[in-house]
């Protein structure tokens, strides 16, 4: 027989986390279950439309979407591919010159990379178009706004591996080993900031592809990302065609977040072993 | 072979010095100890030798050579780190292969030297495991091969059995102590352990606060430490205040509860008198006559007192006894059966050819 106390806890921490996973959990239920199900014969819903056949599962909405908003969706894929691409590409020396090779104002520099998290989206977005005007609507404009939200992203995972690990100690023991600067970054840092790198790889796609406030502002209404297209079939769409978009969002994302958090877990694990 | 000669060596952090003044000619083939508490300076003397750490002052030489615009990746020194610091995506093979591939030797030659070393260290077994997969004994025998497989002209070992439990420790000493003898090559040997510096190194140094206290062969440093600290820091030590005194064209130490011979190397005056607690042993007490004797420091009782025992401490292999004579506590070893009886005073007999003498000037030899 449990003690009160204990009984208590236990209601306590199920509750909670029960409450939560509700407030959370539900709206998704009713957007997974809204796009795919027809409903209208069950009288919850709103919809005006009749047409169609009476199955219960009625997966038109889907291909709705993607013909009319796919090349969104292509667009948003290569946005997010390419900040990845751009993120390792600049993110990873320049996080390695920040946390190995300091130098008189580094720290300086870090902060200004961080800066665009603590800014408001729209505030950011309106002095992009500010500074850029007559690139507004440029693809490359775009990306550089994505790369000002992800690079600190990637920046700050790999500079914490380097600054908490012992790489320095690896790269020391390569040194004395006889590798070279090109050696020692290809077969000691690179190898030991692979966690890193696909941590920080899977959140700048994960940032990149949800990212709505530069986007949305910075395009020219035709040209738009998924995001953008998916704020579209709000407010002038039907709640399935919307349903669906959003479930096809959350089909690209969710499957990132989850190896998120599967990477970021055994990244821990081997750091604190 | 490789002549190693360290000269005026100076690292300080934030105007603290860490190390000073480091001058030392390496011992050719053989294995130097360098021994201190930590925050002496000795790791940071080792990376400054294998150019891990740029000296403030000084230089290095290998074969003649200054080694000042040397980068560490190309001074041919095998080094083994405190952490071992093994890369840990790769297994034991790689890590070992590793300075033979940046050298882009041949691959059959590779695999020929890496299976001939880890065959040395009897890693041959755990070739292709993991290194993450090891216990700490066998990663240690990996950072070692791994650092003699492209044949350093210089081997840099830095608390290499730090960072395992003490049984392991000894096991692995006395393997160490096999390999680096047959190897024959010049290294150093850096650790905190004083047991540890003395069964290993062919030459010691001692190192305090930065400086070298004393250097030379583990025996000599240990029976004749060049002052307290040493003294204290290789082993149990008793230091005593004494005077060392000239009559009938003896030397003797007058102690304030006994006489001693005076060694050879005791100048006439106040002085330090060091006796190791195993340099004393538990004497018959009839055959060393009346107290009377005692006190006329006749030839025959120098050397002997008469102490109270205080307490004895069991330390496995001997047992060490706290004794009090007058105002001085001793701490003196004996074997671990010694039949005692706490009672009586216990006569004590000093071997005088051991004891160490320092001039006394008026610091106190605490340190």
């Amino acid at each position: 027989m449990p003690s009160p106390r204990r009984l208590l806890d236990g209601v306590f921490v199920y509750g909670v986390t029960g409450g939560l996973a509700l407030v959370v959990g539900l709206p998704v239920a009713v957007v997974v279950l809204g796009s795919c199900l027809d409903t209208s014969w069950l009288g919850l819903s709103s919809e005006q439309w009749v047409g169609g056949g009476k199955a219960l599962l009625d997966l038109r909405w889907f291909r709705y979407v993607s013909e009319l908003y796919g090349a969104n969706m292509l667009f948003s894929l290569r946005l997010a591919l390419l900040s990845v691409g751009v993120c390792l590409a600049a993110g990873v020396p320049g996080a390695y010159v920040l946390a190995r090779r300091p130098f008189r104002g580094s720290r300086v520099l870090e902060e200004v990379v961080l800066l665009p998290l603590a800014l408001p989206g729209i505030g950011m977005s309106v002095a992009l178009i500010q500074a850029w005007s007559a690139a507004r609507g440029q693809w490359w404009l775009i990306l550089g706004g994505h790369l000002l939200y992800t690079l600190p992203f990637m920046v700050r995972a790999v500079a914490g591996t380097l600054r908490s690990g012992d790489i320095s100690h690896l790269e020391a023991a390569a040194r004395t080993l006889g590798a070279g600067a090109w050696q020692r970054a290809v077969w000691v840092i690179l190898p030991s900031l692979r966690h890193a790198m696909i941590v920080g790889a899977l959140l700048v796609f994960a940032i990149s592809w949800g990212e709505f406030n530069v986007s949305f502002l910075l395009n020219t209404p035709l040209h738009q990302t998924y995001p953008a297209a998916l704020y579209a079939t709000y407010t002038s769409n039907s709640f399935k065609v919307s349903s669906a978009a959003t479930v096809l969002f959350l089909a690209v994302v969710v499957p990132v977040l989850v190896a998120i958090q599967l990477v970021g877990g055994g990244d821990r694990v081997e750091q604190g072993a | 072979m490789a002549e190693l000669e360290a000269q005026g060596l100076r690292k300080s952090y934030r105007g603290v010095a860490a190390v000073e003044d480091f001058s030392y000619r390496f011992a050719d083939s053989r294995i130097t100890a360098i021994v201190g508490p930590s925050g002496s300076g000795k790791t940071t003397t080792l990376w400054m030798i294998a150019g891990l750490i740029p000296p403030d002052a000084g230089t290095v030489r290998l074969a003649g050579r200054d080694l000042a615009s040397v980068l560490p990746e190309r001074r041919g020194m095998g080094m083994v780190f405190q952490n071992y610091a093994l890369f840990p995506h790769l297994s034991v093979r790689e890590n070992v292969e590793f300075g033979l591939r940046v050298r882009r030797l041949p691959r059959a030659e590779r695999r020929r030297r890496a299976e001939e070393t880890m065959a040395m260290v009897r890693l041959l077994p755990l070739a292709e495991r993991s290194v993450q997969r090891l216990s700490g004994g066998e990663q240690q025998r990996v950072a070692l091969a791994r650092a003699l497989a492209f044949r350093p002209s210089v081997l840099l070992l830095d608390e290499p059995l730090s960072a395992l439990d003490a049984k392991l420790r000894e096991e692995l000493r006395g393997e160490l102590f096999a390999l680096l003898h047959t190897l024959g090559i010049t290294t150093i040997y850096v650790t905190h352990d004083q047991v540890e510096a003395m069964s290993l190194g062919q030459q010691l140094i001692v190192l305090n606060g930065g400086r070298i206290e004393q250097a030379g062969p583990p025996l000599e440093v240990y029976r004749r430490p060049a002052n307290p600290f040493v003294a204290r820091f290789l082993g149990a030590a008793n230091i005593l205040p004494a005077e060392c005194v000239e009559s009938d064209g003896r030397r003797r130490i007058a102690l304030s509860f006994a006489t001693l011979d005076a060694p050879a190397h005791a100048e006439p005056g106040a002085c330090w008198v060091m006796i190791r607690p195993e340099d004393m042993t538990l004497a018959d007490n009839g055959a060393l006559g009346s107290h009377a004797a005692l006190g006329s420091h006749a030839a025959d009782t120098a050397g002997h007192f008469h102490a109270r025992l205080e307490s004895a401490v069991f330390l496995g292999h001997q047992l060490r006894l706290h004794l009090r004579t007058g105002a001085e506590k001793i701490y003196l070893d004996t074997p671990n059966d010694a039949k005692l009886d706490g009672s009586a005073p216990l006569a004590v007999r000093v071997k005088c050819e051991k004891i160490s003498v320092w001039p006394r000037g008026s610091g106190q030899p605490d340190c």
